[in-house]
């Protein structure tokens, strides 16, 4: 494994109370995604949402680092983008690495939601359904993915971790209720969830291009690189 | 035949270290970079060029708010160049970013330890971003100090603090020691303790240390060269020497380098 990914990982592990919360947030959601198959599709889409508060808390305890220091009486708790770029860490690396964050936790929710399909099937005397975990896993995309077009485009700034993760939050809302509330027959409801969650995948691999090549050329000090004078070298 | 390629290769990289430790500790050109300060509107690093050879130490003074902190972290890479070039230990950071970085090592007011975890444990987490770390030699300097390694991070004094960074920026061997304020606000006895450590590690002539401040005597004890910013702009970078022999006093006299700032910051605001 990649050095810096131990690295931040190791500072990830010391966000105990972000970890604690997030881990309870998401225990809630494991038991809610047991009871998906007596539920229905409504219940479906919202308890996805309970799975993005577990994921959002994850990622708050990815945002900030461990470190804080006093400044006129206000405690200021250090992001670990700063931290990690006063180390010995280069921005680029440290973007990579975040990306690589964002979608293992990702998949890893995913996994969780196809995985308890099966429990959430037995609980409701049922097949597998397909159906509920499409529809789960649609507006998990949804929600995630707009977070992260709205995380990277906005600069880095702790006070603003709040305002991607409440526009990620009512994107996938609104996506999950329209699924709900549309009532269509399930080929046309299979074929919107896989144009909205392909809507947000979109979205999301452009932010993230854009934050690549943003960072790229932070690191080049401008779009056009000049070429060091070496003089008598 | 296997073991000769294996000499062929470890000869040619000798050589190419060689030829970047016969390389300049910090080359900047053109540096430049520009941000809106609330409250004080906007604020810009203007062309900032100059080179520092290894085993010198350059003291960066200039009052507050002229753009020091903001040229030690441009060249930390913390905060983004709008333009320029910067070449770290022989790396050029734009297509060697990691390696550069890892040669550095910074020292601020307010340095960034785990808050929670002790100094040992500290050594222990951020040394993994290290790969030069030497657990021993931070130890080492730990005790030189006088700071237990079992002590929380967030129980240091300011004192402490700067020793325990010092001690931490030091064990991952930089080339290039980035030095922000580190002697404010402390008390005599750890100022010279400090100074007197940074001394020693420069007699090995690998290392070169920029050093901003405004207690310019801990200057007059230690710097080679002298840069003054002054708006974002750098007024002048020259050997100490030099400088104290240039610019005298109305009367010839000979002037300390704190009567040579504010006589130079007097001239800036008449102008």
């Amino acid at each position: 494994m990649n050095r810096y990914i131990k690295a931040e990982f190791e500072l990830f592990k010391r966000q105990k109370g972000n970890l604690i919360i997030g881990g309870c947030v998401l225990f809630v959601f494991i038991m809610l995604l047991l009871l998906s198959g007596v539920g229905g599709s409504g219940y479906c889409a919202y308890i996805t949402i309970v799975g993005y508060m577990a994921y959002l808390f994850f990622n708050i305890a990815f945002y900030l680092s461990p470190a804080s220091y006093w400044q006129n009486r206000k405690k200021v708790v250090v992001t670990t983008e700063q931290l990690v770029l006063t180390l010995g860490e280069s921005k680029r690396t440290y973007v990579k690495n975040k990306l690589f964050f964002y979608v293992v936790q990702y998949l890893v929710m995913v996994a969780l939601i196809a995985v308890m399909q099966i429990p959430a099937a037995l609980i409701a005397g049922e097949t597998y359904s397909v159906w509920g975990f499409f529809l789960e896993v649609e507006v998990l995309t949804a929600i995630v993915f707009l977070s992260f077009f709205v995380m990277f485009v906005i600069p880095a700034n702790a006070y603003l971790l709040a305002i991607p993760g409440w526009c990620g939050f009512c994107g996938g809302f609104v996506g999950g209720y329209f699924s709900v509330i549309a009532d269509l027959p399930k080929e046309e409801a299979f074929e919107g969830f896989l144009w909205k969650a392909l809507f947000g995948i979109v979205v999301g691999v452009l932010s993230i291009a854009y934050r690549y090549i943003r960072t790229i050329i932070e690191e080049r000090g401008g779009l056009w690189r000049k070429e060091i004078a070496t003089g008598e070298e | 035949m296997q073991q000769q390629t294996q000499i062929d290769e470890n000869k040619v990289l000798e050589e190419k270290e060689a030829e970047r430790l016969a390389k300049p500790a910090l080359k900047v050109q053109g540096l430049e970079k520009s941000f809106f300060r609330f409250g004080s509107g906007k604020f810009a690093v203007k062309d900032i060029s100059f080179t520092l050879e290894r085993g010198y130490m350059l003291g960066l003074i200039g009052r507050n708010g002229a753009g020091k902190s903001t040229l030690l972290r441009l060249i930390l890479q913390s905060l983004p160049r709008k333009k320029g070039t910067l070449q770290i230990a022989g790396y050029d950071v734009t297509t060697h970013a990691t390696e550069a970085k890892k040669l550095v090592g910074y020292v601020g007011e307010d340095f960034y330890f785990l808050t929670k975890e002790t100094l040992k444990e500290n050594g222990k987490v951020l040394a993994m971003f290290y790969p030069e770390f030497s657990m021993d030699r931070y130890l080492e300097l730990l005790g030189r100090f006088e700071l237990g390694a079992e002590k929380l991070a967030g129980q240091l004094s300011k004192g402490e603090n700067t020793k325990a960074q010092l001690a931490f920026a030091l064990a991952h061997k930089p080339e290039l020691l980035l030095l922000d304020e580190p002697t404010g606000g402390r008390d005599p006895v750890v100022r010279r303790e400090f100074l007197y450590v940074l001394q020693s590690e420069l007699m090995d002539e690998r290392m070169s240390i920029i050093f901003s401040t405004h207690i310019t005597e801990d200057l007059d004890k230690v710097a080679d060269y002298v840069a003054m910013m002054e708006k974002g702009r750098l007024l002048f970078y020259e050997t100490k020497d030099e400088l104290l022999e240039r610019l005298t006093g109305e009367n010839g006299e000979r002037l300390s380098l704190k009567q040579l700032m504010v006589k130079l910051c007097r001239e800036g605001e008449k102008k």
